[in-house]
């Protein structure tokens, strides 16, 4: 009994340790919250302290004074645009960032007539490095530009649905639609001002489309006043809005999902049921598990 | 054993690690690249669309939009191109601005000559056109300068010119508006002689449009936005049929006849907080030149101030009450709503004329509400220019239910614990001699056996031992429990004696159970006197 028991123990403190392994081991996937390299989402986390929602039933009740952030990765279900919509609709700011995603399905969800073009945007002369990193310069005066003279997008799209006056930022004039993506303007591929970011009401709350999610990474947040952007994007909600990230339809690694499903228990541990049981584990476990003396009757 | 674990353990860990090298999935492979890294991006500079956005600044000179296109050089100062078409375009640029400047100088002061002239005010016209002159003389000089800077650039982005067609057009297109602007200055030159001959040429010229426009700084939603505003036409006649269109944020919110104008419209009630832009345009028409003027305008919402008060402590089930009221500068926030929120429950109120609220609801129980927890005021107010405020206070719960759960697991626990760990165990004592070889019993853990009993001066001392317990079991009433030690027994019995001959008779049982020496015919002398002594104790008892 002693054996199992030991062995029981020792198996407990392995998986222990192995979660604590994959907790703290930095994920390398695109947006990935835990991802402190280029392309992850790990300053943006710390710095805004957004936190991840990895079930839809974890919106928060009251919309008003957050903000949600959608990287539309993957196709998201009909059930979890309900969600979305419904969070919008009742006060919440909903932050749509998409390249060459499934936003368009989100868009469409919520009756708005901006859509993503999925064409690459280039532009040849205002640019980071080369045409794929576009400097945005062109800034209309809206709430989620105030102060910010320019930023920088990374492999991005346009809007389209908005026209060019209703845009809150544009790119450049010389800027063009790279349809065949052979880093070179052909003829018949669109040139102009493109609209890049966007801001419209739904219901109580609004919804703010940028044609580029590569502006949360680690590696392009602190670019030009890209994190002046996002600080007012978030302040549309209020003061002391709360930021949250839809998690669900971020690309995944295996590792991601662990890591998801361990941060879900450590918020059910957190929580006051968690504490209640974990009390109750404390008390009767010692009393199941410690090795007690036999008691033999005197025949 | 441990090197089952150990080796568990490797595996188990191995699995973790193998985990965190298992690439992304759950993105459609068929999706392009979505980002590259910045700071190893390669550095791809294409100069060659340098003339394409002159020629962009060109076209705004020659529509005299000469703010737009000073706008437009200036910026090319954030332009990615290799440094040495950079301090060339540096150049350029200056050279661009001034050119732009002086142009739109020599078109005023065309004007002003022939609104002079044809005023009767020779003199005046002839002093402007002798400033004009030396005006014209710079502007032609610069424009020398421009020319040879674009030739210039031109032939430090020859490579990419050639390798792309439309930059080498766009480059072909600039020399042409440039051409254009060199006949605007020759023309001038030859016709700027007499006051007559400049405003024969000014009245060819087409006529400027201008937009005076008032309008406040700040709106709030939902309320009335006014402006007004003039435009003015440089003209011999006023156009006809000409409208100005106010947009706000793009969308169109009034039009009217471009002539003096008094605009009110309300602010959409969903309109967010913060920064937009307001829009007066009036279309080109003929010769009469088009014109806009931008402005931005700050949208705010009224914060209402919120005094909220509750107990620092709630005890739960029972009620909650929360009152208070909510005022702003423009008075009381009258009809607004109140959400009281705590522990997922959320109760609703509405506010008073005198802008106060009352929530008293009853809380049932919930094990999840327990501790501190954050109680949220959120208002609510009716009319769109005032902001929704939220208030969090921190307090106390005590949930009865929690606390009895607890208290109940505690005492559960309690007894869990000290049955499993604070009693010496009885053994069992076995007649036999043990059919297995004592070594390998004694590798066994000593609590999972009952203790042997070997040899026959042992057999009999516990055989002494026994028929005295059930004397006293039958004389006393005490009974030995399967969960009795020895000496809890001799505790329990209400028999003493001196020399407490039932002690020293518990001892010796004690040594022939679990002594390891072997028991000697003098201690079983030593029990049955001592038996004796019991018996006589009990039978005069």
């Amino acid at each position: 009994v002693l054996n199992r028991r030991f062995l029981a123990g020792v198996i407990a403190y392995t998986a222990v340790a192995v979660a604590l392994i994959l907790w703290y081991y930095p994920s390398s996937t695109d947006f990935a919250i835990s991802n402190p390299y280029w392309n992850g989402l790990s300053e943006l986390t710390r710095g805004f302290s957004v936190r991840p929602l990895t079930l839809t039933d974890g919106f928060p009740a009251e919309s008003r004074g957050t903000v949600l952030l959608v990287i539309p990765s993957r196709p998201p279900q009909p059930s979890h645009l309900t969600f979305i919509k419904r969070y919008v609709e009742t006060g919440g700011v909903l932050v749509l960032l998409d390249d060459f995603g499934y936003g368009n399905d989100v868009l469409a969800s919520l009756g708005s007539e901006i859509r993503f073009s999925g064409q690459l945007l280039a532009d040849p002369l205002f640019n980071l490095r080369n045409s794929r990193l576009p400097r945005i310069l062109d800034i209309a005066p809206s709430p989620i530009t105030q102060g910010v003279e320019g930023f920088i997008l990374n492999h991005a799209t346009v809007l389209t649905g908005i026209g060019e006056s209703r845009g809150a930022a544009l790119s450049s004039p010389v800027s063009y639609l790279d349809v065949n993506r052979n880093g070179r303007r052909d003829e018949g591929e669109p040139v102009g001002r493109f609209p890049v970011a966007g801001l419209e009401p739904i219901g109580e709350g609004y919804l703010i489309v940028i044609s580029d999610p590569s502006i949360l990474v680690n590696s392009v947040i602190h670019l030009a006043h890209n994190r002046r952007l996002l600080l007012n994007v978030f302040s549309l909600a209020g003061r002391n809005s709360r930021v949250f990230l839809d998690d669900t339809l971020l690309p995944y690694a295996p590792l991601d999902v662990t890591k998801s499903l361990l941060a879900d228990a450590r918020r059910l541990i957190g929580g006051s049921a968690g504490a209640f049981a974990l009390v109750v584990a404390a008390l009767v476990l010692p009393a199941v598990l410690l090795p007690g003396t036999r008691r033999e009757p005197i025949r | 054993l441990l090197r089952r674990v150990a080796a568990a353990g490797a595996v188990l860990t191995m699995v973790g690690i193998m985990a965190t090298r298992v690439p992304a999935t759950g993105a459609d492979p068929s999706q392009p690249i979505r980002h590259e890294d910045p700071a190893t991006a390669p550095i791809e500079a294409q100069p060659g669309s340098v003339f394409e956005y002159f020629l962009m600044a060109f076209s705004r000179l020659n529509a005299r939009r000469y703010q737009e296109a000073r706008q437009l050089i200036r910026r090319l100062d954030r332009a990615t191109l290799p440094p040495d078409v950079r301090s060339a375009l540096s150049d350029l640029n200056d050279l661009m601005v001034k050119e732009g400047s002086l142009l739109e100088v020599v078109d005023r002061w065309v004007r002003d000559i022939a609104a002079l002239t044809q005023a009767g005010r020779t003199a005046d016209a002839r002093r402007l056109l002798g400033e004009l002159n030396g005006q014209l003389r710079r502007a032609d000089l610069l424009f020398n300068d421009v020319s040879g800077g674009i030739q210039d650039l031109r032939g430090r982005v020859e490579g990419a010119l050639a390798a792309d067609p439309s930059q080498r057009l766009a480059f072909d297109q600039l020399l042409r508006a440039a051409a254009r602007v060199k006949v605007f200055l020759v023309a001038y030159r030859a016709t700027s002689k007499n006051p007559a001959s400049v405003a024969a040429i000014g009245r060819l010229l087409p006529y400027e449009t201008q937009i005076d426009l008032d309008a406040p700084q700040t709106a709030y939603p939902g309320r009335l936005f006014v402006i007004s505003g003039t435009v003015r036409e440089r003209a011999p006649s006023p156009s006809r049929g000409r409208q100005l269109t106010v947009y706000l944020d793009g969308q169109n919110v009034a039009e009217v006849p471009a002539k003096d104008f008094h605009i009110q419209f309300t602010m959409p009630d969903d309109i967010a907080a913060g920064e937009h832009q307001l829009l007066a345009e009036v279309p080109v028409q003929g010769r009469y030149l088009s014109a806009r003027e931008l402005r931005t305008i700050g949208v705010s919402r009224v914060v209402p101030d919120v005094t909220a008060h509750t107990e620092k402590w709630l005890v739960v089930p029972g009620r909650l009450s929360v009152s208070g009221s909510v005022t702003s500068a423009l008075g009381p926030i009258q009809n607004g709503t109140v959400r009281v929120s705590i522990g997922g429950k959320q109760y609703q109120a509405t506010t008073s004329e005198s802008g106060t609220f009352q929530v008293s609801k009853y809380l049932p129980a919930a094990l999840s509400l327990v501790g501190p927890a954050a109680l949220s005021v959120l208002v609510l107010p009716n009319e769109p220019w005032f902001a929704p405020v939220r208030q969090v206070r921190n307090i106390i719960v005590v949930n009865l239910a929690s606390v009895g759960l607890l208290a109940a697991i505690l005492i559960v626990g309690a007894v869990l614990l000290r049955r499993r760990t604070g009693r010496r165990a009885l053994v069992e004592v076995l007649p036999q001699e043990p059919a297995v070889a004592p070594a390998t019993l004694a590798q066994l853990p000593r609590a999972a056996i009952p203790v042997r009993v070997i040899g026959p001066l042992a057999e009999e001392l516990l055989a002494i031992y026994k028929q005295m317990l059930r004397r006293i079991e039958a004389a006393v009433g005490t009974r030995s429990e399967t969960n009795t030690t020895l000496r809890e027994f001799a505790r329990l019995v209400p028999l003493r004696l001196e020399g407490d001959p039932l002690w020293r008779m518990t001892e010796l049982a004690e040594l022939a159970l679990y002594s390891p020496h072997p028991v000697t015919a003098d201690l079983v002398e030593q029990a049955r006197s001592l038996g004796t002594q019991l018996e006589g104790a009990l039978a005069r008892a």
